[in-house]
């Protein structure tokens, strides 16, 4: 249990000899900003969630989502869509992150611009940008048709869907990657080197497993943000690559049961919630560099 | 109430009653109004009718109706916007909630100038500002004779007529349960026949069933698609640019519309009234059809030849019967997405 220490106490985290870690007073205001606006919002959205007809309150929602075999597949896509792009960044990521880490100068500064310009476009500008490149008359079906090739379906399904969102969130997987990779001791590789390691084992034994911190968080940024978003499947998919985030837009725009939206929102973060801790647990405490 | 506790709460604390008397004049009101044109033509239209009027400045927001309904939700006591266009849907939604106030001629006497089906399925708590017609815009080139009735033109679809190049609105759009209804008109209200005909559409025919305006545009002017079923304003708009290759029609015997319903929030001043008397003048409302290119209320504006047949006519218009289906748009909406891929 946390608490808040009195003026009088240090103002900075000491152990009691009751074990109870006292908190410094300067949290407090991030502490009353998480109450009022994480908090609070989220009780506000599992009181919806369980509100039944007139005043009462039961689990209904709930069942809906977990009772229907449709809801409960928009889930199960959801979380492998998930998986995929994040997959899909830590394979491209990593091999940027490590140009990022190990290039200097002008050169680095170039490379981080062009690792981030995704990030600083509209989401919508961005994803109609790729309508442009990934549909039947875009420049790659143009590209396509001229070399005498058939046409690609790009678009309106999980290729386009998946190929959008990890443009966008390369640069989380990238960066988290080149912040781990620059803080590690080259001469460890040095030695490995020296020793006779071949470039492949001296990544996979060495700079792998040394790095995996930056994975990890990179890993868990992508994740939770791919399985967030809505913006790119509604322009980019169609209703089978449907996800959950979607679904609460939809219920909360068109349909206008915010009941349901928010006990499918409640269900998302849980899952999102389960789904780190199971990480964390598998992935266990990180081993300290030497 | 119990939607939005800790924010009406909070509002209730800080505001237990309406900051301004609703007779009280305010410094300014606020108009919501969808962007770019749309937004234009009210600040040239209506707005200087309302501040010549009374003297109050207007500050004019854009946004999109669901937007502005939870808004409203959130602060009834102190609305943060005094006069709102939402959609059908959202205004039956608002209305239900008490979170509209009703016009009366003694209030809005234009009102007297507007039709029935334009305000009273709302019980006058809402009143059509424009009136945006669903109909098809084709390429003329592709589809050099295109069906004439909605029902063949969804035959057409069904049966992949016209290749993998149609759009169609979701039903997952603003007006997309709308669209189901009209597609159940078309085989005499049967709503199973409707997601039948949808479903083999998807299959055959459709490339994307267009979730915004902006989508739908962009698929027919890359030239993705053949045909999309669109709204006349925006169509029209997009062939004056020059696309004499586009044509569009309304299929018989008639089509639903996309309004943007006016509204005066409740407890919003009692001034907002006079604006909404401006938006129904004649004669602002045929400035407000010439600028966006719909059709106004009002059956005393006279279009001129230029528009004339840009704007759908009022007997071409189906209103759905919302008190019967807005119940099931929910379920439609459920539907759609557990059958339509």
């Amino acid at each position: 249990m946390a608490i808040l220490s009195s003026p009088a106490e240090p103002a900075h985290p000491v152990a009691s000899r009751g074990g109870i870690r006292r908190l410094p007073l300067g949290l407090l205001p991030a502490l009353i900003f998480l109450a009022v606006f994480f908090a609070a919002p989220l009780l506000i959205n599992l009181l919806e969630s369980l509100r039944g007809p007139g005043e009462t309150h039961s689990l209904a929602q709930f069942a809906r989502i977990f009772g229907d075999a449709y809801y409960l597949t928009v889930i199960g896509q959801t979380l492998l869509f998930g998986l995929v792009v994040t997959l899909a960044c830590a394979l491209l990521g990593y091999p940027l992150g490590y140009a990022v880490a190990r290039t200097e100068g002008t050169f680095k500064v170039v490379l981080i611009f062009l690792v981030v310009t995704p990030l600083l476009v509209n989401v919508v500008v961005r994803s109609f940008g790729w309508l442009v490149i990934l549909g039947g008359n875009g420049a790659i079906n143009a590209g396509m048709r001229a070399l005498g090739l058939p046409k690609l379906n790009l678009i309106y399904n999980w290729t386009g869907v998946g190929i959008a969102m990890v443009h966008v969130l390369l640069p989380f997987m990238a960066l988290s990657v080149a912040g781990t990779l620059e803080t590690l001791d080259r001469r460890i590789e040095e030695a490995a080197r020296v020793l006779g390691a071949p470039p492949h084992r001296l990544f996979w034994h060495v700079t792998l497993p040394m790095s995996a911190q930056g994975l990890i968080t990179g890993s868990i940024l992508c994740f939770t943000l791919s399985i967030g978003s809505f913006v790119t499947a509604l322009l980019l998919g169609k209703n089978s690559t449907m996800v959950l985030p979607l679904l609460i837009y939809q219920q909360l725009t068109v349909a206008s049961d915010w009941p349901f939206a928010a006990a499918m929102g409640v269900t998302l973060l849980i899952l999102v919630s389960a789904i780190l801790w199971l990480q964390g647990r598998l992935v266990g405490e990180p081993r300290g560099r030497p | 109430m119990r939607r939005f506790l800790v924010a009406a709460l909070a509002a209730s604390l800080i505001n237990p009653i309406p900051l301004f008397a609703q007779s009280a004049k305010p410094d300014k009101i606020v108009v919501a109004a969808y962007g770019g044109i749309w937004a234009e033509s009210i600040k040239k239209n209506f707005v200087p009718c309302f501040e010549k009027k009374t003297g109050v400045k207007v500050d004019v927001i854009t946004g999109e109706s669901a937007d502005w309904l939870t808004r409203i939700r959130a602060n009834p006591n102190r609305p943060p916007i005094d006069i709102l266009a939402l959609a059908e849907a959202d205004s039956l939604r608002a209305t239900r909630e008490g979170l509209l106030d009703q016009a009366t001629i003694e209030k809005v006497p234009n009102l007297a100038d507007i039709p029935d089906k334009f305000h009273k399925p709302w019980g006058d708590h809402a009143i059509a500002q424009n009136v945006g017609a669903l109909g098809v815009m084709y390429n003329k080139e592709a589809i050099p004779n295109p069906p004439k009735s909605w029902r063949e033109f969804l035959d057409a679809v069904a049966d992949g007529k016209f290749g993998k190049r149609v759009s169609l609105p979701a039903g997952t759009y603003t007006w997309g349960p709308e669209f189901i209804w009209l597609a159940s008109q078309q085989y005499d209200g049967d709503i199973d026949a409707a997601f039948a005909k949808l479903k083999a559409a998807s299959e055959k025919s459709v490339v994307k069933f267009w979730t915004t305006p902006v989508e739908a545009l962009n698929l027919f002017g890359t030239k993705e698609v053949d045909a999309v079923v669109y709204w006349d304003g925006r169509s029209n708009n997009f062939i004056d640019k020059g696309n004499n290759w586009a044509g569009f029609y309304i299929p018989d015997p008639g089509t639903i519309v996309g309004q943007a319903m006016l509204s005066k929030a409740k407890n919003a001043p009692d001034i907002a009234w006079d604006y909404i008397n401006c938006a129904l003048e004649p004669e602002n409302q045929l400035k407000h059809a010439e600028t966006i290119l719909y059709a106004v209320p009002n059956q005393k504006v006279v279009y001129p030849p230029s528009i004339k047949d840009k704007v759908v006519s009022a007997d071409r218009i189906l209103i759905p019967p919302y008190d019967k289906v807005f119940d099931s748009f929910g379920s439609w909406i459920e539907r759609w997405n557990k059958e339509i891929r």
